[in-house]
């Protein structure tokens, strides 16, 4: 393993960590947005009793969506953990392993046989970083599997916006604040949808 | 008196009454209008009929009184003038007040005699002491033969049942000295009831009462409108209506209000379930649906038209407009709207308030109007809006408009306000103050207003019904008070908020909006934490930690949330979610709290209710 490889195994691990703190911090912000706006839609309904009966559903089916959005970051969020625990390991095994190397090199000047202990010692760090990179492929694909299934869940409430927007559009008396709550939930899901298409790519970035 | 026989004649007599005292306006307007004569006329007679069957002799003797005036003005014997109508009215009153002692369950004394007096002048073609001027268009027609039915001792001393022939034709002729056995029992059936006479029933008979009988067969129907008559009535309408006291009604409704308390808890328990059971949700939603239908099969029940809120007004307007020297048409619009019972009962005397004040302070006098380039005749409109969950009345005059400067002089005056409170104070909360006790604008005490009681009243029945009360105003075209009323109050949605680790609910009506706390839009302005919301509205800034956990809420390291009501922004920890609540009361010293009563939570807890409008008194007071 060369230096520029681990100087460049760190930048990606910060990189990744900086990523995922940002994305849950953001994340955590924008969930709780789209929540209140479902919740807004909910008190929009019933203030206006039956007139809009046809938006609670929506209304309803924004808070479900927001639940549903909740629980697939909880899934990242479950995932994220080993993979950046592994990758600290792997991380630590890099440095020992470069530690190592310099401290046979500086022992024997290169000239003689290694230790057989710090040899044997050597080895096992190779092979735990073998396990770590073949973990991290695994559990990095199943964090990509999981933020997918965040973008279906996205999508899927995109879908009730877009329903929502059209029940807006049909109703004539309360147009107007039905089409601003709509407005309101569309940009909050937009949102979400960019804070988890730039977690992705820096992950998919991560995992190359 | 048998009570439920009493209760029934009570509330039939004053439907009867109200759409006799209607109908009169519609005579006064339309003096020839042979059909709203007789609907007047048989009012009356029903009223009497039903009197004499409970022995309410002073009751029987009074309506015998108009019905005798009212019988000859139907025969063109005395034209009908608006003296006419307006000794009438007051008649009305009278069977009023009787009514009112009969609901005590005691006789009625006999009615005032000066009235009786004039009434009774008014059928022999005299004008009374104060006369009016006639109608300019009394109406034409040739007086015409009626049978009479009277009740006098015999010669021998027993009562006697008479029929006579009275009239233009009542001079002795072939056709006029006689009736058929048919015709008599006809006439006695309608004297005391179908199978009724002198002592069958064992009522005392009212004496010397003298009832015109219908020359034909059947009288004419009422007109949709006309108040039942319980002998008149058809019995297509006794299948379809029958009347249910409102209490059991108010009994439905609380079990329904369990049954929804139920069903939150039902979803809040499926909503917890660990693994989820598809057959369970279906049936909880199927549940959901038929609770939902019930509560509002249950609230239809104790719906009421606004007509019967708006039915007293068109006497108001017309009494007080006179006493006034002011020249007013009411306009009606709205009265097909639906509202809950208990909103149509404590409404009435409110509104009657707001139009009186509007007719006495805001609408000029038919000078000022013209000096103001105004039409002579006033307009003003009380009206019923639907607006989903709520109704809007509003009661609007093209009079001269509120002054808020006007107004805060004037209750700075009155002591109602300091001159340092007053500076501070927006045009907005310039015109509330119309709604503190003690205030007027009038400098004379009238009949009608400027005693600086009625407004605070009338808001704080508004609110008790929780409903909120607006003005809206501009000088010289007029003022608009708008109540805004739920259309029910068996159920109250609210938001559920955390504050901390407890949970506490809002009425949803009171919210605008749920928005995200930034700290760089909370200021602080003479002393008092405010928030910007938006780029040109800044609301005071309540938080909620402070008032009711006395630790206030920390937006830097606590989470946090702003509720938007219209009196300011709510700090709470999270909201949480929406239900439809049952509001319980809550016994002890209510009014001293900000709470408007308690909750069970679909999780089964007791959660308080919040008032908002309590809480934005106690921030004024921060």
């Amino acid at each position: 393993m060369t230096t520029e490889k681990e100087r460049q195994l760190r930048r990606d691990f910060i990189d990744m960590a900086d990523a995922t703190s940002r994305f849950q911090l953001e994340i955590k912000r924008r969930l709780r947005e789209i929540d209140r706006k479902a919740l807004n839609a909910q008190v929009l309904v019933k203030r206006h009793g039956k007139d809009l009966s046809g938006y609670g559903v929506v209304a309803q089916s924004f808070r479900e969506g927001a639940g549903a959005m909740q629980e697939a970051v909880d899934t990242v969020q479950e995932i994220i953990t080993p993979l950046m625990s592994g990758r600290l390991d792997d991380l630590r095994a890099a440095l020992e392993l470069e530690t190592l190397e310099r401290t046979q090199d500086g022992m024997q000047g290169g000239t003689a046989g290694r230790c057989g202990g710090l040899e044997s010692y050597h080895n096992r760090l190779e092979e735990r970083r073998d396990v770590n990179e073949h973990e991290f492929r695994e559990i990095g694909n199943s964090l990509l599997k999981a933020l997918e299934r965040f973008e279906e869940v996205v999508t899927e409430l995109d879908y009730v916006v877009v329903n929502g927007r059209i029940e807006a559009a049909l109703k004539s008396g309360s147009a107007a604040p039905l089409a601003q709550v709509s407005m309101d939930m569309y940009r909050a899901v937009s949102s979400v949808r960019e804070v988890l298409r730039g977690y992705r790519e820096q992950i998919e970035r991560g995992l190359r | 008196m048998d009570n439920d026989i009493l209760q029934e004649f009570l509330a039939e007599s004053r439907e009867m009454l109200s759409q006799a005292q209607a109908d009169l306006l519609g005579l006064e307007n339309d003096p020839g209008n042979a059909e709203i004569l007789g609907s007047i006329f048989r009012a009356f007679h029903t009223l009497k009929g039903g009197a004499g069957f409970l022995d309410a002799q002073s009751l029987v003797d009074w309506c015998h009184g108009l019905e005798d005036l009212l019988d000859k003005a139907r025969h063109g014997e005395v034209p009908v003038t608006s003296r006419m109508v307006d000794v009438i009215l007051r008649g009305t009153d009278v069977i009023g007040s009787m009514l009112d002692v009969m609901a005590m369950g005691e006789y009625p004394e006999p009615g005032p005699a000066d009235l009786k007096a004039v009434i009774h002048a008014l059928a022999d073609g005299e004008e009374g002491e104060d006369a009016a001027p006639p109608a300019p268009e009394p109406p034409a027609g040739r007086p015409e033969d009626s049978l009479w039915v009277s009740r006098r001792p015999t010669a021998q001393g027993a009562e006697g049942v008479y029929v006579e022939q009275r009239g233009a034709a009542a001079a002795p002729g072939p056709a006029g000295e006689e009736i058929s056995q048919d015709e008599f029992e006809r006439y006695l059936d309608q004297l005391y009831g179908a199978g009724g006479a002198p002592g069958v029933n064992g009522a005392a008979p009212p004496t010397a009462s003298a009832a015109h009988a219908e020359p034909t067969a059947a009288p004419k129907a009422a007109r949709p409108a006309a108040a039942p008559a319980p002998a008149m009535s058809s019995e297509s309408r006794e299948e379809s209506t029958i009347r249910v006291d409102s209490s059991r009604l108010d009994a439905v409704m609380n079990q329904v209000g369990e049954l929804v308390l139920l069903r939150n808890r039902l979803n809040a328990a499926l909503a917890n379930l660990t693994q989820e059971d598809e057959n369970l949700t279906r049936i909880a939603r199927e549940a959901d649906l038929a609770v939902n239908d019930l509560q509002a099969t249950v609230m239809r029940l104790r719906m009421q038209p606004c007509k019967r809120l708006f039915q007293a007004l068109p006497r108001v307007v017309r009494d007080t407009s006179r006493s006034l020297g002011k020249n007013v048409q009411l306009e009606l619009e709205g009265e097909d709207v639906e509202i809950d019972k208990t909103v149509v009962d404590a409404l009435s005397p409110p509104l009657i308030h707001l139009v009186r004040n509007a007719l006495d302070h805001g609408i000029e006098d038919p000078a000022e109007r013209q000096k103001f380039g105004k039409a002579e005749k006033a307009v003003l409109r009380v009206a019923a809006v639907h607006l989903g969950d709520k109704v809007q009345i509003q009661v609007s005059d093209d009079g001269r408009g509120m002054n808020p400067q006007a107004i805060l002089k004037s209750a700075v005056a009155k002591g109602v306000v300091s001159a340092e409170e007053g500076a501070r104070l927006s045009e907005r909360e310039m015109l509330d103050l119309i709604f503190l006790p003690g205030f007027s604008t009038k400098e004379a005490v009238t009949d009608m207003s400027g005693r600086g009681v009625g407004m605070d009243v009338v808001r704080e029945t508004v609110r008790s019904l929780r409903g909120r009360i607006d003005v809206q105003t501009r000088l010289n075209q007029g003022t608009t008070i708008v109540l805004e009323l739920p259309l029910t109050l068996a159920v109250l949605p609210v938001l559920y908020f955390r504050l901390r680790r407890e949970t506490y609910a809002l009425p949803v009506a009171a919210i605008e909006n749920l928005i995200e706390i930034d700290p760089p839009c909370l200021h602080t302005i003479s002393g008092k934490p405010m928030y910007q919301v938006g780029r040109d509205r800044v609301v005071p800034y309540l938080d909620l930690g402070h008032m009711l956990q006395s630790s206030p809420i920390s937006t830097a390291h606590e989470a946090s949330e702003g509720i938007l009501t219209e009196h300011g922004l709510l700090v709470v920890s999270e909201a949480l979610g929406t239900e439809d609540s049952v509001v319980k009361p809550l016994d002890i010293g209510m009014e001293k709290t900000w709470y408007q009563g308690a909750t069970i939570s679909g999780g089964g807890d007791v959660v308080l209710i919040l008032d908002g409008t309590s809480v934005s008194k106690v921030q004024r007071r921060i």
